[in-house]
């Protein structure tokens, strides 16, 4: 039995402190000001030349979005170099804070999931292939639907595909609507996507989603994407690059032409003509299935922007009863891992409950759920 | 309902979270009222029963809890630097490593949902006495084994 009172101190780790306020991008002196100390505080406690009470340290933990065990054990490396492909003009400072701490939220989410898998003593395999910056984005996009077994029908679970890939994906809800979606190779993490969960409807993200892959695939690096509703205002570069990889991926030439013209539809097509065949059948938006139709000729260039002024409006497709938003948002990878190492008694229910960000009585209810 | 005074019974006993929301759903919020006064929690147990926004205004436990701010007890001495410690550990939350410290720091048992084997098995590796919820409403714990906690009743 270990006698703690012989036991040292417990070290609270000043590159954690450092490296949760850089993911913030705040200086020393913002954290000084948020908190009621001095700068040279801040940094005393970063260099471990002395340390923060309980207190300091909640409030710590608050102004970062962390909890608090996070400044007490090394973890990795929240991402780095982080590229903003925005909106026009837009830096990553330009970002505010509530926008930023869904990137922290992320991490917490990445490092979450480790921590159950290391106690699982299982690490999933990554099979998500790699291509030059030379490829063609109509031969990445054909290569990853011919990894899927598929020709020229839509892809109707792109996400579990990925996370059987071994891609972490989560949906969390960005403020402002700052960014579509984030992506990164993470040395201990592996491959992650990052989608804005309030992007509506659902096919929006799904293109987002494959847009995001075409990201990791090229490995682009650290990439934080607004995608406009009107895909030809999107960033140049790498950004366009990444649209056609989402487009041929979701709506590949021959079986867009071959599904249009079976409908007889006109070159102008109304908005309901569109959508049970953008939503339903390819899970796309109508803007991008229409600047696909546009992109092979099948209908007028311009229509499709006629069509909308502003952002489609919002339709619920499936009717009836929705997952739990912890299962939406984190994706079945976590949460089967989440329940797993619970069941197996390796992590306690109050850390289950945080791991879903749920409340302990609602992890109760979903442990009752699951064991019948 | 009219509340009846906090009178702290002599055995003491720290609290999770879960185990709270047990007692609370299968028995009623009634029985932790009648022992109120052996019921001891930390702060950040209290934020996960009561403060969390999350938690519904109508809920009973938390009802209860913020009716009995003398359920709450603050880290005291060195226990802060326990809670620091136990939290260090993986799989287990803030939640459960306070009332760990506090137990193991004041001697005190640690009533902790049993099926919870990371933070049971972690208390008891600390030499924590813990004992379920169930344990607790049918007071199996030996009375003559747990004297200590008559201290804890007049430092709290």
């Amino acid at each position: 039995m270990m006698n703690s009172s012989e036991s040292k101190e417990s070290r609270i780790i000043g590159v954690q402190l450092c490296k949760a306020r850089e993911l913030l991008q705040m200086t020393p002196r913002e954290v000084a000001h948020e908190i009621n100390v001095t700068p040279q505080e801040v940094v005393a406690w970063e260099k471990e030349e002395s340390r923060p009470n309980l207190t300091q340290l909640e409030e710590m933990a608050e102004l970062y979005g962390r909890e608090i065990d996070y400044f007490l054990r090394q973890t990795p490396t929240p991402p780095e170099n982080i590229e903003f492909r925005g909106k026009t003009g837009q830096s990553l400072k330009d970002l505010s804070k509530e926008a930023r701490i869904v990137l922290v939220r992320l991490d917490e989410l990445c490092r979450t999931a480790l921590e159950f898998e290391s106690l699982l003593n299982r690490r999933p395999p990554v099979k998500l292939p790699h291509f030059k910056e030379t490829d063609p984005p109509k031969t990445v996009a054909q290569d990853m639907r011919r990894e899927f077994g598929l020709k020229d029908e839509p892809i109707p679970d792109l996400k579990n595909r990925l996370e059987d890939e071994g891609v972490r994906i989560f949906e969390l809800p960005v403020p402002e609507d700052a960014f579509s979606g984030f992506s990164f190779w993470h040395a201990e993490y592996g491959p992650c996507i990052l989608l804005n969960a309030t992007e509506k409807p659902k096919g929006r993200r799904n293109f987002t989603l494959a847009h995001e892959l075409a990201h990791l695939v090229y490995t682009h690096g650290s990439s934080l994407c607004y995608i406009p509703i009107k895909l030809g205002e999107s960033h140049p570069g790498l950004e366009y690059i990444a649209n056609q990889v989402a487009i041929e991926l979701l709506l590949p030439e021959l079986g867009v032409v071959g599904d249009f013209r079976k409908r007889n539809l006109s070159r102008t097509p109304s908005e309901k003509d569109l959508a049970p065949i953008a939503y339903k059948k390819w899970g796309v938006s109508i803007q991008a299935f229409g600047y696909r139709l546009e992109n092979v000729g099948l209908i007028e260039k311009g229509h499709i922007n006629s069509l909308f002024e502003t952002e489609p409006p919002f339709r619920r497709l499936k009717k009836g009863p929705r997952p739990p938003r912890f299962e939406r948002e984190l994706g079945k990878r976590l949460v089967e891992t989440s329940f797993e190492a619970y069941q197996k008694g390796l992590i306690s229910i109050g850390k289950l409950a945080h791991g879903l960000d749920i409340t302990i009585r609602d992890a109760l209810k979903e442990i009752e759920k699951r064991s019948k | 309902m009219k509340k009846k005074p906090f009178i702290p019974e002599i055995w003491q006993y720290v609290f999770d979270s879960c185990s709270l929301i047990n007692i609370e759903q299968r028995e009623g919020v009634r029985t932790l009222e009648r022992r109120k006064g052996a019921i001891l929690i930390t702060e950040r147990v209290k934020y996960e029963v009561a403060e969390d926004p999350r938690i519904r205004q109508t809920d009973p436990l938390r009802q209860f809890v913020l009716r009995n701010p003398e359920l709450v007890t603050r880290f005291k001495d060195n226990e802060e630097e326990e809670y620091l410690r136990i939290l260090s550990q993986q799989g287990i939350n803030s939640g459960e490593a306070s009332g760990m410290a506090i137990a193991l720091k004041r001697n005190l048992p640690l009533v902790i949902d049993e099926r919870d084997t990371k933070a049971t098995g972690k208390a008891k590796n600390h030499g924590i006495r813990t004992l379920s919820w169930k344990d607790f409403i049918e007071g199996k714990i030996s009375r003559n084994n747990i004297s200590y906690a008559k201290t804890e009743s007049r430092n709290r």
